[in-house]
């Protein structure tokens, strides 16, 4: 006779048999003070991409906070040492006119599946992207490879020939070193020739390794809300004796979600690093409240480190509000940069008068230009003289102090995307407080307003030079002075022909050649004397780091890398090897 | 008879389907927005896609995605795609298919919305019956005014509540998510215990909320049913008062209720998107909130599909049931 109690015995000795037997299989645990635990921030509370390990996906957010990290480049670049670190490859020459770049691989390299890493590897990776920019356009880098690359070539075993579509100087830094949002992801060739439609291909298969790479790390898990990096038995590159093994045995990934929580995570130590907070503030009072946190100028403002994204007020030069130049420069003069400074980042910031970031290699074109900018007004808060051109403009002030021409006050939306919320409501003040009929917006939309060319005014930033001053001029090249509702990240839409030709004459040079300071003067000239722009500040990444399990952290005193480990360059991993365990 | 009856209800059932599924391909496009270019804007802030080649890579995954066709096209295809159950390539997650992602997100919400619902369902209806059949019990007399207070309640509020007093200031349960953040899912004790952990939050948020509807229904049908001659017949035959409220009481006021419970589970797939937004709970509410906000139609179309199936066919379920489950309701009742 079956009761009620057989029923209820035999169902809980099944369940236990399961969850027994279950258990048997599940993943090896790793003790935490051998485990990195990292928060990366993604948009959505889970990963959206599980099992997408294509680092030239277009949908590539979830990778980028972790997986890019396991793929290793031909050089490195540390910006701030400005060196190039030769990695999967030793040294590289151009041809004396540039038109063709000759790479010499290193040997040794070997996948993480055995099989050595070649020139052949590095071949067919160019030839899918660039027949990827000629074709079908949906991988990341094709169209720029497209554009850039004639023909790839093997020359010997360990070295291949890249000729170029126009002589370019620059090309090894736009696509063969990797540092921070730049160059390229190397595919073994052995996996990915048969891989049908490249966009397609997920590259994860966690049975037979993939993805392969040649960094010191398989993964073992991915889930929405967790990435497994294991640290492998072998490695070339410490075999080869330039890096340390790991002694990190498993990194983990997890969605960040808000900064907020990153934050409350980080403070707990639960996590050993997050993405960047932003607010200064918050960052202090993580260094203060919790000693284990550090930064990478440690417990000191502005708590973070330099990235190639200086803030400016961007005029849209496609809408006659802007098209007087007194109007630009007295807005230039009507910005009061340290107060922005002290309201927004509690003073934990750097004022700028160029579109340069202040890296080191740098410095030399910034000081150079220091004497334009102060000549011309720009990053000089100077009411009273703004308030003169404003008058040269033909503006008179109306009752309400509002400058007035014809009987129109001048008005202007300052669009922006949510990061720099906490600028924009202040310099939109300044504004008001000047004369100017100012008011900030920040909406789901103002990404795509200023993409469209469609605003008044707007904060963003550079993503231009990191090693030389070239990347930051071209931005404002006539020929990226689309029409209005063409898309670009470019906003200024500016455009002389003057200052065209100096950029492309400066293009054509080497980044080390000594006439490039005094061009970069003459076009700089030409770009403060119109007031292109209003530069405002550094941009920082503030990324806390925990020391209760892991020290060795990049800082100012230690800089061997970034330590956003968000960079789609993969930077991040030349850092993981460099890690030591607290105790 | 009967089968011209079944037949008539299903076709009403399609063209439920029908114009809901118009209804939802054209509602989000007619924001100005193409995912293609949002998405392509956000990779060419951060990686990989030149800043100046945004509208060359949108005009090519346009036309890989078929939003580069006419209007008319793309809805002739989407009915025909719906038709087959083939949701096709997310966008924003490509090469991910909609239905994988609607298959992981599916149990988590099934989980918590399934569990709660009941629950709710019967503590909700237990305490309406006993508050209808007692009406001068002080204690009910208290807890009715609190009930249809809670039930008044967003979800989403009670847990932004609960997470303050009982996450960020007790420390009792965790604050967000489906289980710890370096914990691995696996068939064991531990992470079962540990997934439950998780799921009080937002299972108490969820109950307290909906505890009060069930209440306030069965006790609006409890005094109802007091009031009917069987009642007073039964009453004056002698039974013994738990029989009353148990057979003749709550077996009468429960037909309504189990109804509004089979319509319910219609509703489940929906999920307590706020809930689960506010818990960080992987369900499919959050997908259908992240697909929104990226304008990924085929995962929308996808989602809201399925949640337009399940309530459809759940209340044509009821159509068909409701007449074995109460006499009064029989076909020939509608024919009278």
């Amino acid at each position: 006779m079956v009761n009620r109690r057989t029923v209820l015995s035999c169902a809980s000795v099944a369940v236990t048999i399961v969850f027994t037997g279950m258990n048997a299989w599940s993943q090896t645990t790793v003790p935490r003070n051998r485990t990195l635990i990292v928060a990366g921030q993604v948009e959505a509370p889970v990963y959206r991409n599980v099992g997408l390990a294509n680092p030239y996906s277009i949908n590539n957010e979830d990778y980028r906070v972790s997986i890019i990290n396991m793929f290793e480049p031909l050089f490195y670049y540390n910006s701030n040492k400005n060196e190039v670190i030769p990695w999967l490859a030793t040294g590289f020459d151009y041809a004396a006119d540039f038109s063709a770049v000759t790479v010499k691989m290193r040997n040794g390299p070997t996948w993480s599946d055995g099989k050595p890493f070649t020139v052949d590897d590095v071949i067919f990776t160019l030839e899918m992207l660039i027949a990827n920019g000629n074709g079908k356009k949906d991988l990341l880098n094709g169209a720029g490879l497209a554009a850039a690359v004639k023909a790839v070539t093997k020359v010997d075993a360990q070295t291949v020939r890249i000729d170029l579509n126009q002589p370019d100087p620059r090309f090894a830094f736009k696509f063969l070193i990797n540092y921070f949002d730049v160059g390229l992801q190397w595919l073994p060739a052995h996996i990915w020739k048969d891989a049908g439609d490249p966009a397609a291909f997920r590259n994860f298969d966690i049975a037979k390794g993939w993805p392969v790479t040649t960094g010191p790390w398989t993964v073992t898990r991915f889930t929405d809300n967790q990435v497994f990096m294991d640290r492998r038995t072998e490695w070339w590159a410490a075999k080869a004796g330039i890096a340390p093994m790991p002694e990190i045995q498993r990194v983990i990934t997890i969605p960040g979600g808000t900064r907020d929580r990153m934050a409350q995570m980080i403070a707990s130590n639960q996590v050993d690093i997050i993405s960047d907070i932003q607010i200064a503030e918050v960052v202090r009072q993580l260094v203060t409240q919790n000693p284990k946190i550090t930064t990478f100028t440690g417990t000191n403002a502005p708590y973070g480190a330099r990235d190639w994204w200086p803030t400016s007020l961007y005029f849209n030069h496609k809408s006659g509000k802007w098209a007087d130049v007194n109007v630009r420069r007295a807005i230039n003069h009507y910005l009061d940069r340290k107060q922005l400074i002290d309201t927004a980042y509690a003073g934990a910031s750097e004022a700028t008068f160029s579109p340069f970031p202040g890296f080191g290699s740098l410095k030399p074109s910034i000081d150079a230009v220091k004497p334009l900018a102060d000549k011309h007004g720009i990053g000089v808060f100077d009411r009273a003289r703004g308030d003169q051109l404003m008058t040269v403009a033909g503006y008179k002030k109306n009752a309400g102090g509002i400058c007035e021409k014809d009987g129109q006050p001048l008005a202007a939306i300052i669009e922006a995307i949510p990061v720099l919320n906490a600028i924009g409501p202040v310099v939109a003040q300044q504004l008001k407080n000047s004369g100017i009929d100012a008011s900030f917006r920040s909406t789901p939309e103002s990404r795509a307003i200023m993409r469209d060319g469609k605003y008044d005014l707007t904060l963003f930033g550079h993503r231009g030079s990191i090693s030389d001053p070239y990347a930051s001029l071209e931005m404002y090249h006539s020929r990226n002075a689309f029409e209005v509702g063409r898309p670009t990240l470019f906003p200024a839409r500016w455009s002389n022909a003057d200052y065209d030709k100096i950029v492309d004459e400066i293009g054509k040079l080497a980044p080390d050649n000594p006439k490039i300071g005094e061009l970069v003067v003459a076009a700089m000239d030409i770009w403060m004397r119109e007031a292109v722009e209003a530069p405002i500040s550094e941009w920082y990444h503030r990324v806390p780091m925990n020391q209760t399990y892991w020290t060795g952290w990049p800082t100012e005193q230690n800089p061997y890398m970034q330590p956003s480990f968000w960079y789609t360059s993969g930077s991040f991993g030349y850092v993981l090897p460099r890690l030591k365990p607290a105790n | 008879m009967l089968v011209r009856l079944i037949l008539q209800k299903i076709l009403m059932l399609l063209a439920v389907v029908w114009a809901a599924g118009t209804l939802n391909f054209f509602i989000p496009r007619l924001a100005p927005k193409n995912p293609i270019a949002e998405k392509l804007t956000q990779m060419a802030g951060t990686s990989g896609v030149d800043p100046t080649k945004i509208q060359e890579m949108s005009e090519a995954f346009n036309a890989k995605f078929g939003l580069d066709r006419p209007l008319w096209q793309q809805y002739l295809s989407y009915l025909g795609d719906m038709a087959q159950f083939d949701f096709g390539y997310s966008i924003t997650k490509y090469p991910v298919r909609v239905a994988d992602l609607i298959a992981a997100a599916l149990p988590w919400t099934l989980g918590l919305m399934i569990s709660t619902t009941l629950i709710a369902f019967v503590l909700g209806t237990l305490l309406g019956a006993a508050a209808g059949w007692k009406r001068n019990s002080r204690i009910l007399q208290i807890l009715s005014p609190l009930i249809m207070v809670f039930s008044a309640i967003p979800f989403y509020l009670l847990g932004l509540v609960l997470i303050y007093f009982l996450a960020a200031k007790a420390g009792w349960f965790p604050i967000s998510g489906g289980h710890g953040i370096v914990s691995i899912p696996e068939w064991s004790w531990e992470f079962a215990r540990e997934v439950l952990h998780h799921a009080v939050l937002p299972s108490i948020s969820i109950i307290i909320a909906s505890i009060g509807t069930w209440a306030i229904g069965m006790r609006s049908m409890m005094v109802n049913v007091q009031g009917e001659d069987y009642m007073t017949f039964a009453e004056a035959k002698g039974l013994k008062p738990w029989r009353l409220f148990l057979r003749y009481g709550m077996r009468n006021a429960l037909l309504p209720q189990a109804t509004a419970l089979a319509l319910y589970f219609g509703h489940v797939v929906n999920g307590a998107v706020l809930v689960e937004i506010v818990f960080s709970y992987p369900g499919l509410g959050s997908l259908l909130l992240d697909s929104i906000k990226l304008f990924d139609f085929p995962t929308i179309y996808g989602i809201v599909f399925i949640l337009t199936l399940t309530v459809a066919i759940s209340m044509l379920a009821i159509d068909l049931i409701y007449p074995l489950l109460d006499p009064r309701v029989r076909v020939g009742g509608l024919n009278g």
